[in-house]
């Protein structure tokens, strides 16, 4: 994640790499004709920025992450949400469109490190190597449902279902265990 | 005897003395060493027992095809057994101990069996234990248990750590021989990413013990070079102690990497399943030489020639003082000279080949070696060790009477390529009938999605026995796979290196080839599991013409070692018993895993807290602070109740129902499914989904509601709330957020893509807060910020609003049947508010409580419950739900299903109430008989119970349950058997069971 401000870091571990909890980011998603040109000009008169292309994330103050063909999530500090949601409203009222605040659905964690592709190769059956920055990746982790994308080469960011964080902070803690480097990357 | 050479070992360090113990024995080998190098040069060549005759084993080869080499490792929480002490790579302090034996290994008192083996043919087990049929069960089965399996079962848990690892490459080649590693150096410069795994510590396979020099070089040093050539490119991984374990359809492949079962300390995961997608695979996975078919080939110090040599080139072992060599092909020749050289006595070379040996052979003649050619050893002296071999002419029947003199056989029947990685994705294999061995059919490689080959083998994998053929086939075959993975292929000449010339193998199945039957009962073609000549034999006149039909008769290769050295050996001499070629027979079945892969490395790191994840509420870790016993709800862990003071489970139900009805309780209501639903068609979307309707309820209001499946089914219910003009919120059961989630967008993505709704799964975004009973809504408006007054908030209404300092969604709705509210508010917000709940409802004795009060609760409301009232068979109308059923709409999922003659039959099952007659508790699930039979012969049934509990507000047992039209049968009298024999009464009443009219939750 980029530098949102207040955050707090619930509970981290450091292993080969390092893997700490946001508690404090709001995610809105948001779903609507991404192919209709009136969305879209609402949309960047909105939020500022122009939508994502397919597996994108904008990395920016609020990265905005594409999740589906309708589908995005918009990251945010908490407190903002609502701010934003109401200038979404505003400028979609008259469109078909969803809105929906899902700060406290989701869990975000950042895992941090020169081994963060490696780390996530051992959870995740996806070609890690390839993945370029700022490109989601919807799959599963072990045996959850999560999405992640790289923030820069050294960084990435995971989301899952809130209820599945103690999961995937363990998922992450024992990944990242020192001693269980593979070195493929 | 078996000892360490003065000098001499490739492998090992002989400045650092390793300790070790076998048998409490303790014993020193080298660094480098594996357990079974170890073991023979401190002349412990006895290691095990066989599995059914219980004879003593040796060790016979040097790598994974080791069928009697198994023993128990380590100690406690690192105890393993079966482990075969070939592949086993010794370090300080290992423990190991001989298995199959009692009480020891020198004296096996199970040895008896040996003696039986007349009483004891192929199929013994099926023939014995079939009658009379009883003692199955009683006698054959509880005795057989006791005595079958080889090592002992772990006793603690296993406490190493194991993960996962998934990769993606363009090309994996598995064997890091010479052809494995030159098929590398040619793709590496194609610029594919390449994985190469070699299962041993060491690269570069059998060519450092078989040849001195590969061109200009020594043996080592071309290895080396070929290592340092290839470390050089960024797109190779190489990785040694690494096995690939299977081939699976499109390109997968499992890598079984074992990070550290080489050391003494034990630190990160132990192994590492690499899960790895390949567009193309090259298997050089070598070839393993079979033993020969001769009189009692299986007394330890008979040993494959090859193994002879590795021990003596790789670890300075001689396996004997004395080693008679015995061979049908050229290779062996080459365990004598390297025997020679290091000086250890051959004493003799059988060679079964009347014309004899080529090039290889005039050298150990040159070298003073005794060489007999068309012979054959017609017995072996000595009982747990050979002693000295009968030597006779090969085509007779075994009358020699020459005695030799000598501890250690090694011997060689051919080779054959290690096919199994090839053949398990459904290669095909031909039978070469020059070399008598099994090779892949380059015309019919394993095929990948797009019908296209994805497994090519190269090499001695490939049928290509001579050094320069390895490489030249390595070569080729790679060419054609660089261009299936995508890459471009650099051509270089390739550089021909000449070899030796081989005279060729003769194929000899039975040694001495007119070996009478007492000498065929001797034949050893299994080790481990003991299966010889005779028994196939038998097999065969027997009926059992398919190969995979004799091998499970006879349990030949159903070892732990799956017969790699005794298949092909088996059957030939199947093909020959039933008089047909060996390619008509053809081979059993490979299977993944190329040898056992350990159980924890399947389940890699999901284990202890990551077996399964578990759902948890943001009040979860309350609940188990405060004593909550939990059950599994789906994946989430919810309350079933509170237990104070150790009163049982029961006791506690008991005490949160009458807390609640009499004064105040407080549900975790969290996991219930939370779908939001907006658009401008998202009424009628709902109206299509639920049986009533939904367009019509006013915003601010809730409704109950039923959804079906396409066959009328009931499949979830819940409350309704209209948020606003496009906008519902529909709740579902805990198990039914997730299904019912994907139930909505299947229909929106596949039938009706065209309207305008959206959906989202909000559950999680909200911890949910039953708080109910008499005193509910003094506890609220003692938190205050609200108006939650009956005229304010009615019955079925939502209001949104601060309460307290939450943002609280307010639902006016009751499974209980008491005033009672359910309160959303965010998440993060949730542990809060209940704090402040339980601190504020102190007054009010509030208490929590769990899903069995819940559902006693609605039970005695009446209430239905998914899953207990429904099970995919019911429908609404079944449980009296019409009224829940819109007659006003055109259609709804299952409507026209519910239409169907069966659905519309009078005498379907229908809900009541049931009451005991003493006021006992029915059986859950239990059945009312009828009059008379069913076409089965079984008593006819009329209902069944589908809920039933104590009540303690009635003080008595209540049920509902499905009965032949039930509804109109109140008052009548039915029975319900019980499995001990007895019957219970119960009388058919109303299903509401406490406050008919509702006046409890409506105040």
């Amino acid at each position: 994640m980029s530098d949102h401000q207040n955050e707090r870091v619930m509970r981290s571990y450091s292993g080969y790499v390092k893997v700490s909890e946001k508690t404090t980011v709001g995610m809105l998603t948001v779903r609507g004709d991404f192919r209709s040109s009136k969305f879209k000009t609402s949309f960047t008169k909105a939020v500022g920025t122009k939508l994502p292309k397919e597996r994108e994330v904008i990395l920016a103050r609020n990265d905005i992450a594409w999740m589906s063909p309708d589908e995005l999530l918009i990251f945010c500090d908490y407190a903002d949400v609502s701010n934003l949601s109401q200038n979404l409203q505003m400028e979609l009222k008259d469109q078909h469109h969803m809105l929906v605040n899902v700060s406290d659905a989701r869990a975000l964690f950042e895992v941090s490190g020169s081994g963060i592709r490696e780390v996530i190769a051992k959870l995740a059956p996806v070609n890690i190597a390839t993945l370029e920055i700022g490109e989601i990746r919807r799959t599963r982790f072990s045996q959850i449902a999560a999405a992640f994308w790289l923030t820069s080469e050294t960084s990435l960011s995971v989301i899952c279902f809130s209820s599945v964080a103690d999961y995937m902070f363990n998922l992450l803690k024992t990944s990242s265990m020192l001693n269980s480097k593979v070195g493929d990357f | 005897m078996s000892k360490r050479l003065a000098e001499g070992g490739l492998l090992i360090d002989r400045n650092k003395t390793i300790k070790f113990e076998f048998n409490g024995k303790k014993l020193s080998g080298f660094e480098g060493d594996t357990l079974a190098s170890a073991l023979l040069s401190n002349d412990q060549v006895l290691v095990g027992r066989s599995f059914k005759y219980h004879r003593p084993r040796g060790i016979v080869s040097s790598g994974s095809e080791e069928p009697n080499a198994l023993i128990n490792l380590g100690e406690k929480e690192k105890f393993e057994p079966n482990q075969r002490a070939t592949t086993t790579e010794l370090f300080d302090g290992l423990k190991a101990a001989s298995q199959n034996h009692w009480p020891s290994l020198n004296f096996d008192f199970g040895v008896i069996n040996n003696y039986l083996a007349r009483f004891l043919p192929a199929g013994f087990y099926y023939k014995m234990f079939i009658h009379p049929r009883p003692f199955w069960k009683y006698i054959y089965e509880p005795f057989i248990r006791q005595s079958a399996g080889l090592g002992r079962a772990p006793s603690q848990k296993d406490n190493s750590q194991y993960e996962h690892f998934y990769a993606f490459y363009d090309l994996v080649i598995v064997g890091g021989g010479i052809a494995g590693l030159n098929a590398a150096l040619t793709a590496a410069e194609s610029g594919l990413k390449i994985l190469i795994m070699e299962q041993t510590p060491e690269w570069g396979g059998r060519c450092l013990v078989d040849f001195s020099k590969i061109g200009d070089e020594t043996s080592s040093e071309y290895v080396s070079r070929l290592l340092s050539e290839l470390r050089k490119f960024q797109n190779v991984t190489m990785r040694s102690r690494m096995m690939g374990a299977g081939v699976y359809d499109h390109g997968y492949i499992l890598g079984y990497e074992r990070l550290n079962d080489h050391l003494a300390a034990d630190e990160g995961p132990r192994h590492r399943l690499w899960r790895i997608r390949a567009k193309q695979i090259i298997t050089a996975t070598g070839s393993i030489e079979r033993p020969v078919s001769f009189p009692s080939n299986d007394i330890p110090g008979v040993m494959l020639a090859s193994a002879v040599r590795d021990y003596a080139v790789k670890f300075g072992v001689a396996t004997g003082d004395k080693i008679a060599v015995y061979t049908n092909n050229d290779d062996a020749y080459r365990t004598a000279i390297t025997l020679n050289e290091v000086g250890v006595e051959v004493p003799v070379i059988v060679d079964a080949r009347m014309s004899g040996g080529g090039a290889l052979a005039e050298r150990a003649k040159a070298l003073g070696i005794r060489v007999e050619n068309g012979k054959a050893i017609s017995k072996v002296f000595g009982k747990k060790r050979v002693e000295a071999i009968r030597i006779c002419e090969h085509k007779d029947s075994g009358k020699g009477n020459e005695k030799i003199e000598c501890d250690c056989i090694a011997m060689s029947g051919g080779w054959s390529p290690v096919v199994h990685l090839y053949s398990h994705c459904g290669g095909k294999l031909k039978w070469d009938e020059k070399l008598a061995l099994f090779k892949p059919d380059s015309s019919a490689k394993p095929t990948s999605h797009d019908g296209l080959p994805f497994v090519t083998a190269v090499g001695s994998a490939n049928g290509s026995l001579l050094m320069h053929e390895v490489l030249k086939d390595a070569w080729e075959g790679c060419l054609s796979v660089i261009k299936a993975a995508g890459g471009k292929v650099k051509t270089k000449n390739f550089k021909v290196i000449e070899q030796q010339y081989e005279n060729s193998l003769q194929a000899i199945w039975i040694a001495p080839h007119d070996a009478d039957i007492k000498k065929r009962a001797k034949i050893w073609l299994d080790f481990q599991n003991d299966v010889k000549i005779n028994d196939v034999e038998l097999a065969a006149r027997e009926g059992f013409e398919s190969v995979e039909h004799a091998k499970r008769y006879t349990t030949l290769g159903m070892a732990t070692d799956q017969g790699k050295l005794s298949n092909i050996n088996g059957l030939a001499i199947l093909s020959s018993s039933l008089g047909k070629d060996i390619p008509k027979v053809g081979t059993t079945t490979f299977r993944p895993p190329y040898t056992p892969i350990s159980l924890g490395s399947i389940g890699g790191s999901a284990r202890d807290e990551l077996f399964q994840p578990v759902r948890k509420t943001p009040m979860h870790d309350w609940h188990e602070n405060n004593g909550a016993y939990m059950e599994p709800v789906g994946q989430w862990r919810r309350p079933f109740c509170y237990p104070q003071f150790g009163e049982t489970y029961a006791k506690a139900v008991e005490r949160e129902i009458n807390q609640t009805r009499s004064s105040l309780g407080l549900l975790d209501a969290s996991t219930l499914g939370k779908l939001l639903v907006t658009g401008p068609d998202a009424g009628k979307f709902l109206d299509m989904l639920y049986t009533n309707m939904m367009s019509t309820l006013k915003i601010g209001k809730c409704r109950y509601g039923l959804m079906c499946s396409e066959n009328g089914f009931l499949i979830d219910d819940g409350v309704v709330a209209r948020i606003d003009e496009q906008t519902w919120l529909c709740h579902t059961t805990t198990g039914g957020a997730d299904s019912i989630h994907a139930h909505m967008e299947e229909w929106l993505q596949t039938e009706w893509w065209d309207w305008k709704v959206y959906v989202a799964n909000v559950t999680e975004q909200y911890a949910q807060i039953g708080v109910v009973g008499p005193n509910a809504r003094k506890l609220l408006e003692k938190i205050g910020g609200l108006d939650v007054s009956r005229e304010a908030l009615g019955f079925m209404e939502w209001k949104d609003g601060k309460l307290g300092k939450y943002d609280a969604r307010i639902f006016r709705i009751s499974f209980s049947g008491e005033l009672s509210y359910e309160i959303a508010v965010p998440a993060k917000q949730g542990m809060a508010f209940w704090d402040e709940l339980i601190e504020a409802g102190k007054e009010f004795q509030v208490m929590p409580y769990g899903t069995e009060a819940l559902h006693v609760m609605r039970a005695e409301k009446g209430f239905i419950m998914i899953g207990d009232e429904t099970d995919g068979t019911v429908i609404p109308q079944d449980l009296n739900l019409n009224w829940a059923i819109s007659k006003k709409k055109d259609d709804y999922l299952g409507k026209r299903a519910q239409e169907r003659s069966f659905m519309v039959n009078p005498n379907r099952w229908k809900l009541v109430g049931l009451e005991t007659l003493d006021g006992s508790v029915l059986p859950d699930g239990a059945y009312a008989t009828a009059d008379g039979v069913n076409p089965n012969g079984q008593k006819s049934t009329q209902g069944r119970v589908t809920s039933s509990y104590f009540s303690p507000t009635l003080k008595r047992g209540i049920a509902m349950g499905l009965v032949m039209n039930g509804p109109e049968r109140d008052g009548e009298i039915i029975e319900f058997p019980k499995i001990d024999g007895t019957a219970m009464q119960a009388k058919i009443t109303s299903p509401v069971f406490y406050d008919p009219d509702g006046e409890k939750q409506n105040v």
